[in-house]
């Protein structure tokens, strides 16, 4: 009988060695997904129920001092609950490199959470924190869209859409416009065409960009657009800076129609119209994007519309959706927007799609107290 | 003899250079606000139109009374206060509180000042026993801007169905009241500045803080009379800010404390104290908002605009700087 030379042992015994790390390498890997909290779906393997059993959503989002996000955190918080999530919210102060600062402090806690849900401070140069926290859980992003750069670590976008918006207003001002026409009301523009004046959203502000494009898309050579003017700040004060400044330029040639991409904004635009003179509702039509700031002068008819933009949709809408990709641990392509219903839609255990937006209904003076979506009023849809 | 009169030349020349160039220091910005609205008028169509001279007067308005307000700080040789913005909001979501309650829009302007210059007697008397004004000021700032948001949970704040927009649009000659009372503020403050005993110590203060304290004037004391000048300014701008729009919230009015600072700066008053006037603040408002106006009306996109009035305002403000360097020696 011979016994392996001493060469031979130490093969043997390196082989089972590497044996023993392949093997213990593997038992970690699965002890840590059967953590508590840990990634509950992986790529094609769910869990194939939407109740979360208590595991963590982690959420990166900016300061909840703002009444959208208070309502959109607050919402996230309701539907997390009602789905058994336990939700972690880390807010920070609209500042890219906070937040990037915060994902790296959570990653090296070492806890473990079913998936991420990420409003980015600033997208276009969030892709590094998305990246990392994506090595860890599934990234669920909302509010801002996925940058193509993100986009391979981004499991699923919940949220507004931006192009939606900026389409509902455009197709707001069509309608405005051939009612006016109806009632005998003449434009001043080149051929009867309405001379429109844009106050956009902060130059730069991707928001604004698919806000302008998408309602430049939506009413092809309809209007005589005479100005996109850039808000300063995206809110009422900025609103009104920037209309103060550019209505005088051409009350000569008559403004027709002002769009403004949120209705915040819009409050400065209608101050800045009476002071030069205008009447917003009678001379001059407000069609305006989100429906935020205070509402008194859409309830009065001054401005002429808005597009419903709901922190309460939105934070459920990114809970649901990751619930449902944690339940299929898989994802449809393309992208859908959700039908404004009455009754809040049962979630079914079945994939996201890579997009899933918001529905954008128009708000009027008329049609705003009547509201009823998932079983909201209007103020309710807005948080208040 | 020729050597006696060319000590003397020598003598007499550095001073006499030294009063050109504080007459230039002096006049420069009002020169060059007369000469940009002469050549503007000439060369830009609609400049010189009355909506838009109104416009521009308009925009100035706010920011120029919390620039004349800060100008007694920054001569006193504190510096700026970095927290302009959250409590020009303060005042604003105050005003808009008290009026909605009382159901009188003077009310809440009365409660919006006085806030406000309890703030500026306290952060007057943390910076005049000598802490860092910029920090105070800074720290002051967020405590304030997180309180807001706590309180108010970022909603919008109005004042519900009383009117409160009298104060923004209320007009004679087609010149809203914001106009009217910046023009008073400039006014007060220039008097309170450079003809009271308050005015003289403030630039004292500023301009040798030792020398000030040999003197027999207070630090402390002249520190929270300044304070308390950019306080009323604070109260009242946050009060017409909130009834022109008829709303605030906590994040609004993000680029004011820059804005301010800049008007101040291209006013010529000197970051390090002892020089400075509150009309000069004014002006230095007034060029900024009108430059960016005339831009406009050329065309110019928002991001050249922004460029060239920030490269005016650098120039202008490192020019005043040299001018004042050769005026002291």
């Amino acid at each position: 009988m011979k016994f392996p030379s001493s060469r031979a042992w130490r093969k043997i015994a390196v082989g089972f060695l590497a044996a023993g790390l392949v093997t213990s390498t593997a038992a970690c890997s699965t002890s840590s997904s059967a953590a508590p909290g840990a990634p509950a779906a992986s790529q094609g393997k769910g869990t194939g129920t939407t109740d979360g059993g208590g595991a963590l959503l982690k959420v990166f989002m900016p300061s909840t001092s703002n009444v959208y996000l208070a309502a959109a955190s607050q919402s996230i918080k309701d539907e997390a609950k009602a789905l058994n999530y336990t939700v972690n919210i880390v807010e920070n102060n609209w500042d890219q490199t906070e937040q990037d600062q915060q994902v790296q402090e959570w990653l090296a806690t070492g806890e473990r959470a079913a998936a991420v849900l990420m409003w980015p401070a600033g997208a276009a140069a969030a892709t590094n924190s998305i990246r990392l926290l994506s090595a860890q859980a599934p990234v669920i992003q909302f509010n801002n869209l996925v940058t193509p750069e993100a986009s391979k670590y981004v499991t699923a976008y919940a949220g507004v859409s931006d192009t939606g918006i900026g389409k509902e207003a455009g197709a707001n001002a069509l309608a405005a416009v051939e009612k006016l026409k109806a009632e005998g009301v003449k434009f001043h523009g080149p051929d009867g065409r309405p001379n429109v004046v844009e106050i956009r959203f902060t130059a730069g502000y991707a928001a604004g960009d698919d806000r302008e494009k998408a309602f430049a898309e939506a009413t092809p050579g309809a209007f005589n657009m005479l100005a996109v003017e850039p808000t300063p700040t995206v809110d009422a004060q900025g609103g009104f800076k920037a209309a103060s400044q550019v209505i005088p330029r051409f009350l000569g040639q008559g403004i027709d129609i002002v769009y403004a991409h949120s209705n915040d904004v819009a409050n400065g635009v209608v101050q800045a119209l009476e002071q030069n003179g205008l009447k917003p509702g009678k001379d001059v039509i407000l069609i305006t994007g989100t429906s935020s700031g205070d509402m008194t002068n859409l309830r009065s008819g001054k401005i002429w519309s808005a597009t419903l933009q709901s922190p309460v949709i939105e934070g459920a809408l990114v809970v649901r959706t990751a619930a449902q990709y944690i339940a299929t641990g898989q994802v449809q392509s393309g992208e859908v927007t959700i039908e404004s219903s009455s009754a809040k839609p049962e979630l079914k255990v079945e994939a996201p799609h890579a997009a899933t937006y918001m529905m954008n209904p128009q708000v009027t003076a008329e049609n705003n107290a009547s509201f009823d979506i998932w079983g909201l009023s209007f103020d309710k849809l807005m948080g208040k | 003899m020729s050597s006696t009169a060319s000590i003397a030349t020598n003598f007499i020349a550095p001073s006499q250079r030294g009063s050109v160039i504080r007459f230039v220091t002096s006049y420069t910005l009002p020169l060059l606000v007369a000469a940009v609205f002469a050549v503007a008028a000439i060369s830009t169509p609609d400049f010189a139109t009355f909506a838009n001279l109104r416009a521009i007067l308009i925009n100035t308005s706010i920011v120029g009374i919390i620039a004349v307000a800060m100008t007694a700080i920054t001569i006193s040789g504190n510096f700026f206060s970095l927290g302009i913005a959250s409590s020009t909001v303060l005042a604003g979501i105050v005003f808009l509180a008290v009026s909605g309650l009382t159901g009188s829009a003077l009310a809440g302007l009365g409660a919006a000042v006085m806030l406000s210059v309890a703030l500026g007697i306290l952060q007057g008397l943390i910076v005049g026993a000598g802490l860092n004004p910029v920090i105070t000021t800074l720290a002051v700032g967020s405590v304030i801007y997180g309180l807001v948001a706590i309180t108010t949970k970022g909603a919008v704040v109005t004042a519900g169905s009383v009117d409160v927009a009298w104060l923004a649009t209320w007009n004679f000659l087609e010149i809203p009241l914001p106009v009217y009372i910046f023009v008073l503020f400039i006014a007060v403050a220039w008097f309170l500045t450079e003809h009271t005993l308050i005015g003289r110590n403030i630039h004292l203060l500023g301009a040798n803080r030792a020398t000030a304290r040999n003197s027999g004037i207070s630090p402390r004391a002249t520190t929270i009379w300044a304070f308390i000048a950019f306080g009323v300014g604070l109260g009242v701008a946050g009060a017409l800010n909130a009834s022109q729009l008829h709303q605030m919230q906590a994040n609004d009015l993000a680029g004011l404390t820059m804005d301010v600072i800049a008007a101040v700066l291209v006013g010529g008053t000197a970051v390090s104290g002892g020089e400075g006037s509150p009309t000069r603040s004014a002006l230095g408002a007034l060029l900024i908002v009108a430059l960016g106006n005339i831009m406009l009306l050329h065309g110019l996109d928002n991001g050249w605009r922004v460029f060239l009035v920030g490269g005016i305002v650098v120039v202008l403000v490192v020019a005043l700087h040299v001018l004042r360097k050769v005026s002291t020696r």
